[in-house]
């Protein structure tokens, strides 16, 4: 079923909406949450939430992709649930993606001023437009998504050292970019 | 909250087209070259083995010999030539002398193979010096070609006996 449809079912309050976008995007769901969880249970108590907080933004919302709009929904529940104190786990799934972020915090002597998460997404929008689509898609992939850095070596055919070095640089270009910009967080 | 974590806020909000873009998109496989290296350098290594073998190895094959098996005289008497080629001879009997002024001769008893029946046709195109010869004429044939039961090829010399 098409997107326009199923927003067209959320619109006239059919609860086959639901259905469909369970269809069509739970594993995709599914598959982001458990990037930053770990953890069955919580990764299907959050997708649960997500398609609660679908049917509760749309009306108004009519989303060009239902696809990014469902995915911004269920990173938002599992870093959530992540903040509310889930049981950390050295080096597993929201660890390794915030420490990595981290490295893109541009330093203090950089800042002109500071921003909000809204903005700072426009910010790295703008710098993802100025790269090549694959390197564009590896960052959304790796950040975005929660891939594991072994899953996309293996998309990649190439080894997860050698990406692993290809990820720094990406990050070490936004954080330049941002510095120059004179933003931080 | 940690900037980390407001930095992890701030990729949700990427723009949803270079999400939807993201999700899209085909990932080009690497060719891992070293998985194959070994078989292309066999490969070329056997390339450059049939190369060298069929540019070199048939320059052996039309040398001239004197003891070419089966068909030389046994009253053969090798000798050097400034060519390195093995020579050879046999005494016989002129039987005709031809057109292209080849000679038709019947080989001596101790001649070899041939038997006294054989006729035996001895090319004297490239013969210098050759001697006038005819019919009943006892000649020697020195060659350094092959010999078969009725022809001999690389003849070098006739002499003619009394």
């Amino acid at each position: 079923m098409e997107d326009a449809r199923i927003i067209d079912l959320y619109w006239q309050r059919d609860e086959e909406a639901i259905r469909a976008t369970d269809t069509k995007y739970g594993a995709f769901c599914h598959h982001i949450a458990m990037n930053i969880l770990h953890s069955l249970q919580d990764s299907e108590e959050c997708v649960s939430d997500t398609y609660e907080r679908c049917w509760e933004t749309m009306p108004p919302q009519r989303p060009g992709s239902l696809r990014a709009y469902v995915g911004k929904i269920v990173r938002n529940c599992s870093i959530s649930r992540y903040r509310a104190g889930h049981a950390r786990k050295r080096f597993d799934g929201a660890d390794v993606l915030l420490s990595e972020l981290a490295e893109c915090v541009p330093g203090p002597e950089n800042v002109q001023r500071t921003v909000e998460a809204r903005e700072l997404g426009q910010f790295i929008s703008d710098w993802l437009v100025s790269l090549d689509k694959e390197s564009r898609a590896l960052f959304i992939r790796r950040y975005w998504n929660g891939d594991p850095v072994r899953d996309l070596a293996a998309e990649l055919n190439v080894r997860p050292n050698a990406l692993t070095k290809r990820l720094l640089r990406l990050r070490e270009g936004l954080r330049k970019c941002l510095e120059k910009e004179g933003v931080s967080v | 909250m940690r900037r980390s974590e407001i930095f992890f806020d701030g990729v949700t909000h990427i723009r949803e087209d270079l999400i939807e873009e993201a999700q899209r998109y085909v990932f080009r496989r690497r060719i891992n070259w070293r998985r194959y290296a070994g078989g292309l350098a066999a490969c070329l290594v056997l390339a450059l083995g049939l190369s060298m073998l069929l540019r070199f190895g048939g320059a052996g094959g039309g040398a001239p010999s004197g003891n070419s098996s089966g068909y030389d005289s046994g009253g053969a008497e090798p000798g050097d030539c400034p060519t390195g080629a093995m020579e050879s001879s046999f005494t016989a009997d002129v039987v005709e002398v031809l057109e292209d002024g080849a000679l038709t001769v019947v080989p001596q008893p101790g001649s070899g193979v041939w038997s006294v029946a054989d006729r035996v046709r001895v090319p004297t195109a490239d013969v210098p010096d050759l001697p006038d010869v005819q019919p009943g004429d006892r000649i020697l044939v020195v060659y350094t070609g092959e010999a078969g039961s009725d022809f001999v090829e690389g003849v070098v010399e006739i002499r003619l006996l009394d």
